[in-house]
């Protein structure tokens, strides 16, 4: 009778204490000291299956599911016993396994320093207890799962929020990073993304303090080669340990992009196992957002381009409808100009010199002299034919170019140096067109020099993406090139020379284009203009 | 026709140009040539049997027939009579169709190319 009384007293108190609003772990305690009381305990524990090691004899009991008592221990399995709690067992107590359908919790423990005898009442109470005492577990564990889901649910809404925040690759990066390092409590952290071209993990952005270390670039490469994320704890005598979580960025195509890395450097280390998740989670996002940033990044690179291209396109349009023009009224004025310069010829072979009319009719020849050039010119740019290629040798070329050009009066002050690579590799070419060009080149080089300076003409091979090239420099110590007509320099009718229509440079650019070759100038303004050609070699 | 002991070559001038015609001729015929002018290569074609030129000089682009139809009628008739093409265009000159030419001239004011080419092809130099 007494007892009932006693169980009624301790179940209403269990029932008082677990739907209270204490703690998980208050409740526990409070519940053990009542059972304490009412079993007249000496000591009354819970033992947490986190606590119980595996193959102990704790752990044992537990999976037995049953009571248990302490008469059904030999005493080698009670020293036993001791060493493994390595705390005060008394001599006599009860183990009741604390679990429910799906997990262990526990075991509840009564100590006692004399022999105890238990009613199957007494027993049947303790077990109600245990399962309530489950009952208080599970619901703390359901607490702290959801609590972890909706932590992680958070985070990840941080990081597809950064992520989605901007499409500009660079300012993307910089986020992930630091909303990741904000995120895990990272000390800082690292991103590595795949060159196309070379094929290396080159660090792409780096967060937090970071020294090159040697161990983050050898377990990015090992999970870029992998494919698979990787966590290592690396402990030095001396130093403070570093820890390491490692995932790789998978592209939509299966091949791994980068690999973001994250460290922290402490004495002990404070990732958990939810940040790794975290981390793996994370980068399903972060690879989607950095992909779609790169094919943000082609897309504005592709479409500089198409405009570029368009600009082109319109530019060569109007050069060609200029062209046109400028052709066939080239055409049109070339015979009534021949019949002018034919005609005042024969008026001047007419006249004797110191006449007057004489001067007039030799300033008529002059005049039709010029602008017969000045047609050439045109037509030379405007009917340019392409190049009937053949093997030559560039040496060859430059020397016959030299030898066209007219250096007047004045031959002492300008030098020409020559420095020719020896055992040059031939070109296919055409050789008029070339010496044509090459003649312009240094017939420019010298007008630009005003009669005093040195014109240096070099050439030499090299390999350009494998195949084999020839490089031809014209370089004076003229004045240079004004830098604001510099990108004009090549554009038919431009020319900042008065008596010139400027076509010269124009039709050497059409030359070496047309022979697959590249023009192009390195100009210092006051120091003088070297202008460098490359020709395929054969 | 004899002159100086010489006989005076012929040379059949064919342009569309009436000044050029005109030059042509002054100058030819002070040089001793006996020049016939024609418009066109029809013309000209029609001039060759009574004329019986020594050396032609063919403009290529002219009305009614073109230089190079002409050139390719004339050179089915006369086999070895010398043919000059002259013409404003510089870039018919490597072109196929002008290589039954002896000789190609891109006009200019000043005709001595013009005029050693024909002493040449007349074997008068």
């Amino acid at each position: 009778m007494f007892e009932t009384e006693e169980w009624f007293k301790l179940i209403k108190s269990v029932i008082f204490i677990s739907s209270s609003n204490l703690s998980c772990f208050e409740k526990i305690d409070r519940i053990l000291q009542s059972l304490s009381d009412s079993f007249a305990s000496e000591a009354c524990r819970f033992f947490r299956v986190e606590e119980i090691k595996e193959g102990s004899i704790l752990y044992r009991i537990l999976k037995t599911k049953k009571p248990f008592f302490s008469d059904e221990l030999t005493p080698i399995e009670y020293e036993e016993f001791l060493k493994e709690e390595k705390i005060l067992i008394q001599p006599f107590f009860v183990c009741i396994p604390v679990y429910d359908d799906s997990s262990f919790y526990g075991i509840l423990y009564l100590g006692y320093t004399k022999s105890k005898i238990f009613s199957s009442e007494a027993i049947e109470i303790l077990s109600l207890v245990s399962k309530e005492i489950g009952r208080i577990l599970n619901i703390e564990r359901l607490i702290e799962k959801k609590e972890r889901y909706l932590s992680e649910l958070g985070a990840l809404y941080e990081i597809g929020k950064a992520v989605t925040s901007t499409i500009k690759l660079n300012e993307l990066i910089n986020l992930i990073l630091i909303t990741g390092q904000k995120l895990l409590r990272a000390k800082g952290g690292v991103l590595r993304i795949k060159d196309d071209t070379s094929g290396e993990l080159n660090i792409k952005y780096i967060s937090g303090d970071f020294n090159q270390n040697l161990l983050e670039e050898r377990i990015s490469k090992r999970v870029f080669s992998m494919k698979t994320p990787q966590w290592v704890h690396h402990r030095s005598e001396g130093k403070p340990s570093l820890s390491m979580m490692c995932v790789p960025l998978m592209g939509s195509n299966g091949l791994v992009m980068g690999t973001l890395t994250f460290f922290d450097l402490d004495n002990e280390s404070n990732f958990e196992q939810r940040d790794f998740q975290l981390l793996v989670s994370m980068a399903e996002y972060v690879s989607r957002a950095l992909e779609n940033a790169y094919l943000y990044k082609g897309l504005e690179e592709l479409n500089q381009r198409l405009k570029e291209a368009q600009n082109l396109l319109l530019h060569r349009e109007k050069i060609n409808a200029l062209e046109e023009l400028s052709n066939s009224i080239a055409h049109e004025i070339k015979n009534p100009l021949t019949s002018i310069g034919g005609f005042a010829r024969r008026l001047s072979r007419l006249l004797s010199e110191g006449e007057a009319e004489k001067r007039y009719v030799e300033t008529i020849i002059n005049e039709v002299n010029r602008l017969e050039k000045i047609l050439n010119d045109v037509l030379r740019y405007t009917n340019q034919g392409s190049p009937i290629l053949k093997e030559c040798d560039i040496v060859g070329i430059l020397k016959e170019s030299v030898s066209m050009v007219s250096f007047g009066n004045n031959t002492n002050g300008v030098q020409i140096i020559e420095e020719f690579e020896g055992s040059l590799p031939k070109i296919n070419g055409d050789r008029e067109q070339l010496k044509h060009a090459f003649f312009h080149l240094i017939q420019n080089a010298y007008q630009a020099m005003e009669g005093k300076g040195t014109i240096f003409l070099r050439v030499s091979s090299f390999r350009l993406n494998g195949t084999s090239s020839i490089r031809v420099e014209v370089k004076d110590t003229g004045k240079g090139i004004d830098p604001e007509n510099l990108h004009n320099i090549f554009n038919p009718f431009y020319t900042n020379k008065t008596s010139s229509l400027g076509l010269g440079l124009p039709i050497v650019h059409k030359i070496i284009t047309s022979h697959h070759g590249q023009i192009e100038v390195e100009n210092q303004p006051g120091k003088g203009a070297n202008f460098i050609i490359t020709l395929p070699a054969l | 026709m004899v002159l100086g002991g010489k006989t005076m070559k012929r040379i059949l001038v064919v342009d569309d140009e009436e000044s050029i015609r005109f030059l042509y001729k002054e100058e030819l015929e002070e040089d001793g040539f006996i020049v016939e002018l024609a418009e066109n290569g029809k013309e000209a074609i029609e001039k060759l049997p009574h004329f019986k030129p020594d050396l032609i000089t063919l403009d290529i682009k002219m009305p009614v027939m073109d230089g190079i139809e002409a050139l390719k009628r004339i050179r089915e008739m006369e086999r070895n009579l010398p043919i000059i093409l002259c013409s404003a265009y510089g870039e018919y000159k490597h072109d196929f169709t002008t290589w039954a030419s002896d000789a190609y001239i891109v006009k200019c004011a000043d005709l001595t190319d013009l005029k050693c080419t024909i002493k040449r092809l007349l074997g008068l130099l």
